[in-house]
């Protein structure tokens, strides 16, 4: 007989196979079942943690009350005493004494404060209390719960802290992590965070922190000096740990000391205007956490994050981590020490395309999406839009610029036309850089004004941009020896060169592509011949090194409201293939030594400002355009608003 | 047989260094070279910074090495036959290779006669009561002062060089940079009188002497280490088989854009791209065939034309155009097709669903299967729309050719029916082109739809590729080429081996 696999064979395999199939989705499913258990279990025994922890928190005040109560008793009993001596007539002769003893009470109420001071005469300066800069507390419909979905146009591959540093992990990180100080979101001013008071060396070689004593991480564990003084010695400044980008830059800081439980002192290697921000401005990590892995186990991990933030991270287990590819949540942190947050929870989400972006935004899927200028100012305009979201666009501290760079330096051993400063200005005049904003950029975006723009306090608020001027152009041209002598349409010096430059710009990109159009039109215009040379952002920081460029079109991205400007324009940074590659120097060293100096906030700015307006006269740079930001906020939250710092999620409330 | 395989297997080693060699080189020899990525960003960072990170960098990954020796260290990471001595496995499965040499700090001719020598150590006892726990302990302890040493090393050169860097420049000698930007010391030693002249050389001399003495301390805490290292805290990896001679597994390293092993990112990404690719196939496989099929029976007739001219036309429509209308139309709310999701694999709440579908107390909930199998809709549709044209047309072609041959008539003049003229007959023959097509298909699995999953934001194969690429991550992407070209060539010889079986005048003698 044939031996055929027929209809019958056929069908029994399928049941076999389903049967199998079952069985392994039966297996799957219990042991997510078994996974939820574990979860659950585990937020049990947070939730008991911190019911144990309220009942002491209850005691504390109990025993509090009770020293107020007797406090009062005995207040009470003075005061009887002081109405017997009142009606006794005691009391009138010794007014003065009196008035005298009360500031002494109170001097000395100072110094017990302050006990952890270093003595002498430099003084302490407390910070106010943490709160919302908008408070959502009594606003309509306020109510706790909800989840805020933000989007990433990019993946993220890492959240550890300090071992990850780009924007997109930082965005998480400073929802999970807080560090001793923060810029204030309105004025952007050092502002205690978790530290309660500070004493700034006035020579500036060191500085003591005083920490909040109510701080604790999101495990419940407190905030000590010994926190501190482990996340720079043994966590930023080990070797053995990926931290080179941060540990090459914190070289500023030579030591910390932990002086007692609450109180470290940092001490700084040179004054610097910057150290502050150094000391104060990095995450502080739990010591108790982190000390349990190995060196290998931290470097490798995706998600080890933990701080004392509004936000926390659930799953803090090394075997387990959050994978890059899925989103990452971010749940309230209950034992929040500061003003907590009304969302339940956080979610970052990528998606890479922007159609998908904004299309999972129409769908009501996510909360946040940064768009597209153009899909910005088109979808912007459409009608109820303005019902469904709020549509944000400004600028602020993270907004960078971008610019041509001239180069006012050799090339190759020859001077090119740009090394006269007034060229460089014709340059500016005839570039209409609104013009440029309106029709390429969607009218997104305002005119630079210098390497730092409003809402920095470093900008010179009373400089205005170089108007748009062809024929004062024209005449700084001549001024400066350019002229047409042979009538061919096209600008010469006196020994007969024609004013012909390179205009080097990145390829790929169509609004690039468009400026550069724009510009050899315009500089057609006024007779200098502009060759564009096209080349891949890879050759970028080749070309950048070996100044090998007549002018060159890019931009910088800003970090903080006073980036130290040594790095770009100090003369120092022409040498040694520095960042100074358009070879300018006009004397502004001295400026950027003073800021460097200056350590008084005010003063500074002074001098910041000065900085500016040598720049402006100087035009190294033809300033084109801050990047404001551009994002798409679902209506369903409440109290959003817009910073000079940024954006403050956590004080938002869902309230659809 | 056994020896023709045998031969193609040792053919493969040969092919797969010089692919992956090529790859290597190109990327080696782009601007930027490898590890560019690792440098970008830090424009607003002080040179001196700037020259220590990129100094740490250098020494953590070996960057500073010239691309061939770096091509063959990463050959010998790989092998599974190492040389030299054994590493030791951690507790937690992390490889301990022996301490890294200390490299000779630059210019030391101008400062000693001799180069310092490492402090003799005796070789290190464990004591007695020595636990796991304590070795590894000793062992930590002893790396980490190694590492401290290491490090000061390291930014003392970078400091060094910064300060020659400064010098040459003033002195405008071009021809002792190299192309990255690096200072040549081999060029600057020849000019020793004229840098003497520039206000730098007490700086130079400060530092040049500094690290002289941060080598003699890196040189005895790496002595140090070797001791505890020979004294084996861990247990060894591997087996030996001759002394400086054993067998390990492979070791693919670590991403240094991302700093994680690769083997973990490449066993995350797989499972998505071949989940993707295993929907996909069967649906091309079973519109494709038997449309060719009937197309073949009734060539010329009106199904054949239709069908043909429609499969031409989708397969010429463009990939990253049909995702975007896809996510336009189809995943945009106020269309009335708009009912799938634009991104991603699962839903937001997927984590709260039970595996299955489930209908409780009148709630159904679409369970995480089905809410899988919703997402990798429109991606799938992507993936497969394209190929339905290249198979029906082989199965029609393959079916035509066998239409016309003589058993088919021989058949006919039997008897045997038009069905069974079809099925048995004219299929079962041209299946063979058609089971060979499949075995090339694996390898574009793994090298995912690159296309599909950025468009819809899946991290699978394909993202990874390209992102290895961009950030020229040496390691990831040494490794995806590997893989991806390994499996091509084994995809090739099952091929050459099926077509044997499959067809009896095809044999390998």
């Amino acid at each position: 007989m044939q031996n055929k696999f027929g209809l019958k064979d056929f069908v029994l395999m399928v049941l076999v196979v389903l049967v199998g199939v079952f069985t392994l989705m039966n297996i799957k499913e219990g042991d997510r079942r078994w996974e939820k258990t574990q979860e659950l279990l585990n937020k049990v025994g947070t939730v008991e943690q911190q019911v144990a922890k309220l009942d002491r928190n209850l005691q504390e005040t109990e025993t509090a009350i009770q020293e107020v109560m007797t406090g009062i008793a005995a207040v009470e009993g003075r005061l009887t005493n002081l109405d017997d001596r009142l009606s006794s007539g005691a009391f009138s002769v010794n007014v003065g004494a009196g008035s005298n003893s009360n500031t002494g009470s109170a001097n000395t109420a100072g110094n017990a404060r302050g006990s952890w001071a270093r003595p002498g005469s430099v003084p302490i300066q407390w910070q106010p209390r943490v709160e919302f800069a908008s408070e959502p507390y009594d606003m309509e419909g306020y109510r706790l719960g909800g989840e805020f979905t933000e989007v990433f146009p990019a993946q993220l591959s890492k959240l550890t802290p300090v071992l990850a540093e780009d924007t997109y992990a930082r965005r998480v990180n400073d929802q999970i992590c807080e560090s001793l100080g923060d810029l204030d979101p309105v004025t952007l001013e050092m502002k205690g965070l978790l530290a309660e008071a500070w004493q700034y060396d006035p020579e500036g070689y060191w500085l003591r922190v005083k920490i909040r004593d109510n701080v604790n991480f999101s495990d419940g564990v407190e905030v000590t000096a010994e926190d501190v003084r482990w996340t720079f010695h043994d966590y930023i400044n080990n070797p053995e740990l990926e931290t080179e980008a941060l540990r090459s830059i914190l070289t500023s800081i030579e030591k910390v000391e932990v002086i007692s439980e609450k109180v470290v002192e940092f001490t700084f290697r040179q004054p610097d205007a910057y150290n502050l921000q150094a000391a104060l401005g990095f995450y502080i990590l739990p010591k108790h956490f982190y000390t349990q892995l190995t060196p290998s186990q931290i470097n490798q991990s995706t998600a080890l994050s933990m701080g004392s933030g509004p936000f926390k991270l659930n799953n803090l287990d090394v075997d387990n981590q959050w994978a890059p590819g899925k989103d990452v949540i971010l749940v309230r942190n209950e034992q929040y020490w500061g003003p907590k947050p009304a969302m339940k929870s956080m979610r970052f989400k990528v998606i890479i395309e922007d159609i998908a972006r904004l299309t999972e935004f129409r769908n009501g899927n996510v909360s946040m999406i940064p768009p597209s200028s153009p899909q910005f100012s088109k979808v912007s305009r459409e009608e109820g839009w303005d019902d469904f979201a709020y549509s944000l666009n400004w600028a602020n501290m993270r907004s960078g610029y971008g610019f041509i760079g001239w180069q006012c330096g050799p090339r190759n051993g020859k001077l090119t036309p740009f090394h006269d400063k007034r060229v460089r200005q014709a340059m500016t005049l005839i570039i209409d850089r609104q013009l440029i904003i309106d029709d390429i950029f969607n009218g997104i975006g305002s005119v630079a004004v210098g390497p730092n723009n409003p809402p920095s306090p470093a900008a010179n608020p009373d400089i205005e941009p170089w108007p748009y001027d062809i024929e004062r152009a024209k005449m700084l041209l001549a001024e400066a020896g350019w002229v047409d002598i042979d009538g061919d349409g096209i600008l010469e010096n006196e020994r007969g060169d024609e004013f012909t430059f390179e205009f080097t710009r990145v390829a790929g990109s169509q609004t690039t592509e468009r400026i550069e159009k724009y510009i050899v039109d315009q500089c057609a215009a006024v007779g200098i011949r502009c060759e564009p040379r096209i080349v891949d952002w890879s050759l970028y920081d080749q070309i950048l090194k070996n100044r090998d460029f007549d002018a060159i079109m890019m931009g910088w991205a800003a970090s903080s409201p006073e980036s130290d400007p040594k790095q770009i324009w100090h003369t120092d940074s022409i040498q040694n293939q520095g960042h100074n590659f358009i070879q300018w120097d006009a004397g502004q060293d001295r400026y950027i030594d003073k800021i460097k100096l200056t350590l008084d906030f005010d003063e500074r700015m002074k001098v910041f400002h000065e900085f500016h307006s040598l720049i402006h006269e100087e035009q190294p740079y033809t300033f084109l355009r801050v990047g404001p930001w551009l994002r798409f906020i679902n209506k369903d939250f409440k109290n959003v608003h817009t910073y000079p710092k940024g954006l403050e999620q956590r004080e938002y409330y869902y309230a659809p | 047989m056994g020896v023709y395989i045998l031969r193609r297997l040792l053919m493969m080693i040969p092919t797969l260094l010089g692919i992956t060699f090529l790859v290597f080189m190109l990327i080696a020899l782009s601007p930027g070279g490898i590890g560019a990525s690792m440098s970008a960003g830090d424009g607003q960072m002080e040179e001196t910074s700037r020259a220590i990170k990129e100094a740490y960098l250098e020494d953590r990954y070996g960057l500073d090495a010239s691309a061939p020796v770096q091509y063959v260290r990463w050959l010998g990471r790989i092998s599974p036959v190492k040389f030299g001595k054994r590493d030791q496995i951690d507790p937690t499965g992390e490889f301990i290779q022996p301490p890294k040499e200390v490299k000779v700090p630059p210019l030391w001719q101008w400062y000693v006669d001799e180069l310092p020598v490492p402090q003799a150590v005796e070789p290190y006892q464990w004591a007695s009561d020595a636990t796991p726990e304590s070795k590894s302990k000793v062992y930590r302890r002893q790396a980490n002062l190694y590492s401290k040493a290491r490090a000061k090393l390291i930014s003392g050169r970078a400091l060094l060089d910064t300060e020659l860097g400064k010098a040459i420049d003033d002195l405008g000698i071009k021809h002792a940079r190299n192309k990255k930007g690096k200072v040549k010391h081999e060029v600057i030693d020849s000019m020793r009188a004229q840098i003497e002249q520039t206000p730098y050389i007490d700086e130079i001399d400060r530092l040049g002497t500094d690290l002289i003495g941060y080598y003699q301390d890196a040189v005895n805490e790496r002595e140090k280490l070797m001791a505890v290292f020979d004294a084996k805290p861990y247990p060894e990896a591997g087996f030996g088989i001759l002394p400086g001679i054993s067998i390990s597994k492979p070791d693919m390293g670590k991403s240094f854009s991302k700093s994680r092993p690769v083997m973990e990112l490449i066993s995350e990404a797989i499972p998505v791209t071949i989940l993707l690719n295993l929907i996909a196939i069967p649906i091309i496989y079973f519109i494709a065939i038997p449309s060719g099929m009937l197309a073949a029976v009734r060539s010329g007739g009106i199904f054949d034309r239709v069908s043909g001219s429609f499969y031409i036309a989708l397969w010429s429509f463009p990939i990253p155009l049909a995702g975007v209308l896809m996510i336009g139309y189809m995943a945009d709310n106020s269309y009335w097709l708009g009912k799938f999701p634009a991104s991603g694999l699962h839903s937001s709440a997927a984590d709260g669903f039970t595996y299955l579908p489930t209908y409780i107390d009148g709630v159904w909930q679409r369970g995480y299967l089905l809410d899988m199998l919703w997402h990798v809709v429109l991606p799938v549709s992507c993936l497969v729309y394209g190929g339905f044209a290249v198979l029906s047309k082989q199965t029609r072609a393959a079916m035509l050719d066998n239409f016309n041959m003589d058993y088919v008539r021989t058949a006919k003049a039997k008897g045997v029916s038009y069905k069974d003229i079809v099925f048995k007959h004219v299929f079962r023959n041209s299946l063979l082109p058609l089971i060979t097509m499949f075995v090339s298909i694996f390898p574009a699995m793994l090298a995912g739809s690159v296309v599909i999953e950025k468009i819809f934001t899946i991290p699978g194969m394909g993202n990874l590729v390209i992102e290895s690429i961009n950030l020229k991550d040496r390691e990831l992407l040494l490794a995806n080429t590997m893989m991806i070209a390994a499996v091509n060539l084994l995809a090739l010889l099952l091929a050459d081996i099926l077509y044997s079986l499959a067809d009896p005048r095809i044999s390998y003698k």
